[in-house]
């Protein structure tokens, strides 16, 4: 950890194949830090469990049937069910049952254990008494409170064509979650769990709302769904999204323009 | 090891616990039936073979469909905006003359105040200038413009097609380049699609967006592995946290 008088404290963990940035926008104290500590082991204990890359996880057994759901414990149970009802929810669209996971089965919970599991460490370090800080992991970010010296922060959206440059940027005040869905990072790994092909998708999908777990999924949901998922996702309480599509063109829900920086004049 | 937090405490509605028990048995169920331990590709080929050519359309196809019509839209709305602007004889730069020239002036002149703003790049200029707004929705030939420090807000005429009512908004900046444009009415208005605003314009907003101007304090993306984030802007903004500067890129 990285921590500067007066200017809060930055970490970088890698964890779960990913680089993980804790950014607390306040001094840590004794407290707050052992909530670092806390949140931190969390994501490894996370990673162990259920990594698809892992032989010996939780996950990679279910996956094989090693072990049945009797065998896997409350918490893999509660990602099952979170799983299950997503499937619903999105008519298949997300569908962890149905997709080819690195561990050579057809259960890859990914997509939504990355932000469940990121959301969780929000909350450790709300309960060790962290209120203002963003929590970003590998792109899909957990945000509580407020930044140093404004009252929102500003997060920019990655432009698919250029690691370098922005498609756009939010101002959010916390607690919400921003989670973003491309191809350009890994290439071409999200298939269509209806049928097994490969998605081609929009250029970026980017959903924000409460919960990072959901936004994880509804992102890859509505990636695989293209532009008219935004009609879909409009129908979700609190949430919002936005398309960049691959001809460069950008859609979103109406209520994503709350979120938006605005460089317009009110009135 | 640290110890991890108990199972989440969030208030469940009431049937959940039923719902979360049915739903296990019913995932036991599956698996006891049907095992997932194919390969991905084998299961990839015996699925594409059954499939039914043109049974379900792909996401892809339907998105360029659905963009292609809001294209033809978009620029036709651009096209009502652009024909407003040339009616008034006025450029961009000047943005803020354009109240003064539509045909009907009586009407602009009577609601806009006698402080015009500037209509240079000069930043103390602009604010001092104060604001001014003057609007005109119902002609066919007139736009409404909003200025205040700096940004200047076009309000495009409403074009008739024959699809219905078109209306898009411009932003241009202090310095008068085109920042924005954001359609304010289109012929979906009456469908479920009048949630998807389209920005209609390819990367205007984008090219303004470098991270040297945009100023943020952290990044979303696709998610990048360890070797991604070495290069991404992300990792750029944790070292200048790191140095002790500001939150800001």
């Amino acid at each position: 950890m990285t921590a500067v008088a007066g200017n809060g404290a930055v970490h970088v963990e890698q964890v779960m194949g990913m680089a993980v940035s804790f950014d607390l926008a306040d001094d840590p104290d004794d407290r707050t830090t052992a909530g670092l500590v806390a949140a931190v082991d969390w994501l490894h204990h996370v990673d162990r469990t259920f990594s698809p890359y892992l032989d010996d996880s939780t996950i990679s057994r279910f996956g094989r049937g090693d072990i049945t759901i009797d065998e896997v414990g409350d918490e893999v149970c509660d990602v099952l069910v979170a799983c299950d009802r997503l499937r619903d929810e999105t008519g298949g669209a997300f569908d962890p049952f149905a997709v080819p996971a690195p561990n050579g089965t057809l259960f890859d919970p990914s997509g939504y254990v990355k932000g469940w599991a990121v959301e969780r460490a929000a909350e450790i370090l709300v309960g060790h008494g962290a209120r203002n800080f963003l929590v970003n992991a590998g792109g899909d970010i957990a945000i509580r409170g407020r930044p140093q010296g404004a009252d929102r922060w500003a997060v920019g959206i990655r432009h698919p064509d250029d690691a370098q440059a922005l498609a756009a940027v939010l101002d959010v005040g916390g607690p919400i979650a921003v989670a973003t869905s491309a191809t350009y990072e890994r290439g071409a790994h999200i298939v269509d769990p209806r049928d097994g092909a490969p998605v081609i998708g929009p250029a970026s999908v980017t959903v924000v709302g409460p919960d990072l777990g959901l936004a994880d999924a509804y992102a890859t949901a509505l990636f695989v769904m293209g532009v008219e998922g935004l009609d879909w996702l409009a129908d979700r309480a609190g949430y919002d999204g936005f398309v960049i599509t691959r001809d460069d063109r950008t859609f979103a829900t109406a209520g994503f323009a709350r979120h938006r920086r605005t460089a317009r004049v009110p009135g | 090891m640290a110890s991890f937090p108990p199972p989440d405490p969030v208030s469940a509605p009431a049937g959940a616990d039923a719902d979360r028990a049915a739903r296990l048995e019913a995932l036991a169920r599956r698996r006891a039936a049907a095992p997932s331990t194919g390969t991905p590709s084998g299961r990839t080929a015996d699925r594409t073979s059954d499939r039914q050519p043109g049974r379900r359309r792909h996401p892809a196809q339907r998105a360029r469909s659905a963009a292609l019509g809001l294209s033809v839209v978009s620029t036709a709305g651009l096209a009502a905006l652009f024909a407003s602007i040339d009616t008034g004889g006025a450029a961009p730069a000047a943005s803020a003359e354009i109240v003064a020239r539509p045909a009907t002036p009586s009407i602009a002149s009577a609601t806009r105040t006698p402080t015009a703003p500037s209509s240079t790049s000069a930043a103390a200029g602009s604010s001092a200038a104060g604001s001014s707004t003057s609007s005109a929705s119902s002609s066919a030939d007139q736009v409404s413009v909003t200025t205040d420090r700096g940004p200047t807000v076009v309000d495009g005429a409403v074009f008739h097609n024959r699809w219905g009512d078109v209306q898009v908004e411009a932003v241009f900046s202090a310095d008068g380049t085109l920042s924005d444009v954001v359609v304010l009415r289109s012929p979906d208005d009456r469908t479920k699609s009048v949630r998807i605003n389209d920005y209609a314009v390819p990367r205007l907003t984008q090219e303004a967006l470098t991270v040297q101007s945009a100023a943020v304090h952290t990044v979303s993306g696709a998610t990048y592995t360890s070797d991604g984030y070495r290069q991404s802007l992300q990792s750029a903004i944790d070292e200048a946290r790191a140095a002790g500067l500001t939150g800001i890129a």
